[in-house]
């Protein structure tokens, strides 16, 4: 980072904390993130102890396909109000500053990196624990809800910029799949196929609640203990609490164990046992079934559109190019849960 | 006549060396690059191995299945409206979008990632 820039957000940091003496020291920049930059350093302020810290800020490109940071800000300070396991959010920074959105948060140790979550288990603590620690926090989330006055409540920014689905959760979503399709210049049947069962199946909804919308295993961080933060607030929105829960235990997301239904680390009755505990609700196993779907659809939508981005000559990339690649793989899980398969294999016998 | 070995064949040993000499060799850092690109080439060699055959036996099911003779881009996009409109919601239905569409996924599975069959 140059060092003009880090001037100027000693400068600003002094600022906030009515302290001349602010300097900040061994600056690098995490790995990840293509839209956004994460910047780890150590704060030092007057005589207060040194501080890890991350600044989060728009990359140069500026390309912006989520929330703002001045959103994500206001959904983290929401979240941490709220009991969710954050890094501390501690600044939001203007644009005049350097020139970027950004803002300033604590930093979080640990191991987000999904395959190596599930593969070493020295890392998280006892697994089931740690799954029910996940089922809790995210009850914690699910309790930030629309009536909530967050404003008034702790002088934290308010969460005015999140949309109302003006049907239920779920068909705004269908309606959403659908539109993205309909402008797509490939046609999926097997998805339609997918959508239009969730159409026809759509549960009663539960109330409107913030959701995370991809807290799934590769979105927190672990350390040897246990869970150190919940990682990636820029898909939060108003929608049916259900629907983390089917995120989280979807099978695309269990890296390589599918035998560990919650994220591939632990029972999907560990993750319901801490979510129910917390939130009051009695979740059932079978209540998720319909989510798990959700989840798969919903994840191969994206797959397309990241997929897109390299095939429209726009951002040629290997990873994005084999993104495509796994929207196959999602539809047949998706036929599967929705009983098409199983006919198709009875009606086609052999040439199968 | 094309030289032997062929681009399947020659995808397949590229790749051998990638993995078995050359992916030891690189920091850390590099491994998921290299997997991905192995893996990309993996999907190249299944693709030629497959040929054109499977698209043709597609075009023909969905031709028989849409009672159409339309190419197979029309096709996706009639059954795709068929599906939003409920044609296919009856039990009846079902086996006829089944027959269509369930061999025509496993064969891009097949190709995309066998594993997951």
């Amino acid at each position: 980072m140059d060092q003009s820039i880090v001037t100027k957000i000693e400068r600003f940091i002094g600022e906030q904390l009515d302290c001349v003496d602010v300097k900040l020291s061994d600056i690098h920049k995490l790995s990840g993130g293509a839209i956004q930059e994460n910047w780890a350093m150590v704060l030092r302020a007057g005589e207060q102890p040194p501080k890890d810290i991350v600044l989060r800020c728009d990359a140069p490109s500026g390309l912006s396909t989520s929330h703002s940071r001045e959103e994500e800000y206001a959904l983290l300070e929401a979240a941490f109000d709220a009991g969710v396991t954050v890094p501390e959010p501690l600044f939001l920074g203007q644009l005049p500053v350097f020139g970027r959105s950004f803002f300033i948060m604590g930093r979080a140790n640990g191991v987000a990196v999904g395959h190596k979550v599930v593969k070493d288990l020295s890392l998280g603590g006892d697994r089931e624990l740690l799954v029910a620690e996940i089922g809790r926090q995210m009850a914690k989330i699910h309790s930030i809800t629309p009536d909530l006055d967050l404003g008034s409540a702790s002088g934290s920014q308010s969460l005015d910029f999140l949309s109302f689905p003006k049907v239920s959760a779920v068909q705004a979503s269908i309606e959403e799949f659908r539109q993205f399709l309909d402008n797509h210049h490939t046609a999926f049947p097997a998805l339609e196929w997918g959508i239009r069962w969730l159409e026809l199946n759509e549960p009663e909804p539960l109330p409107l609640c913030l959701v995370h919308r991809d807290f799934r295993t590769g979105n927190y961080m672990v350390d040897e203990s246990g869970l150190t933060a919940v990682l990636d607030w820029e898909f939060c929105t108003w929608a049916d609490p259900r629907e983390d829960l089917g995120w989280f235990c979807a099978g695309c997301w269990r890296f390589g164990r599918g035998d560990l239904e919650a994220g591939g680390i632990g029972s999907k009755q560990a993750l319901l046992d801490g979510y129910n505990s917390a939130s009051g609700l009695a979740l059932q196993k079978a209540d998720l079934d319909y989510w798990e779907v959700f989840a798969h659809i919903r994840w191969a939508v994206i797959a397309i559109i990241q997929g897109e981005r390299h095939v429209s000559g726009a951002e040629p990339s290997l990873e994005l190019a084999l993104t495509a690649h796994i929207v196959p793989e999602l539809e047949w899980e998706i036929l599967r849960m929705t009983g098409l398969r199983m006919i198709g294999l009875q009606a086609t016998g052999a040439s199968l | 006549m094309r030289e032997q070995p062929n681009a399947e064949a020659l995808l397949e040993i590229a790749r051998d060396v990638l993995k078995q000499d050359i992916l030891p060799l690189l920091p850390s850092d590099q491994r998921y690059n290299l997997l991905m690109v192995a893996n990309a080439m993996a999907i190249a060699s299944r693709q030629c191995q497959q040929g054109h055959e499977p698209e043709q036996e597609e075009l023909k099911r969905w031709q028989q299945g849409l009672d159409s003779d339309a190419l197979i881009q029309p096709c996706a996009v009639e059954m795709s409206q068929n599906i939003r409109a409920g044609l296919y919601d009856s039990p009846d239905g079902r086996v006829q979008l089944a027959k269509m569409l369930v061999p025509s996924v496993r064969q891009r599975v097949l190709e995309s990632n066998p594993k997951a069959l």
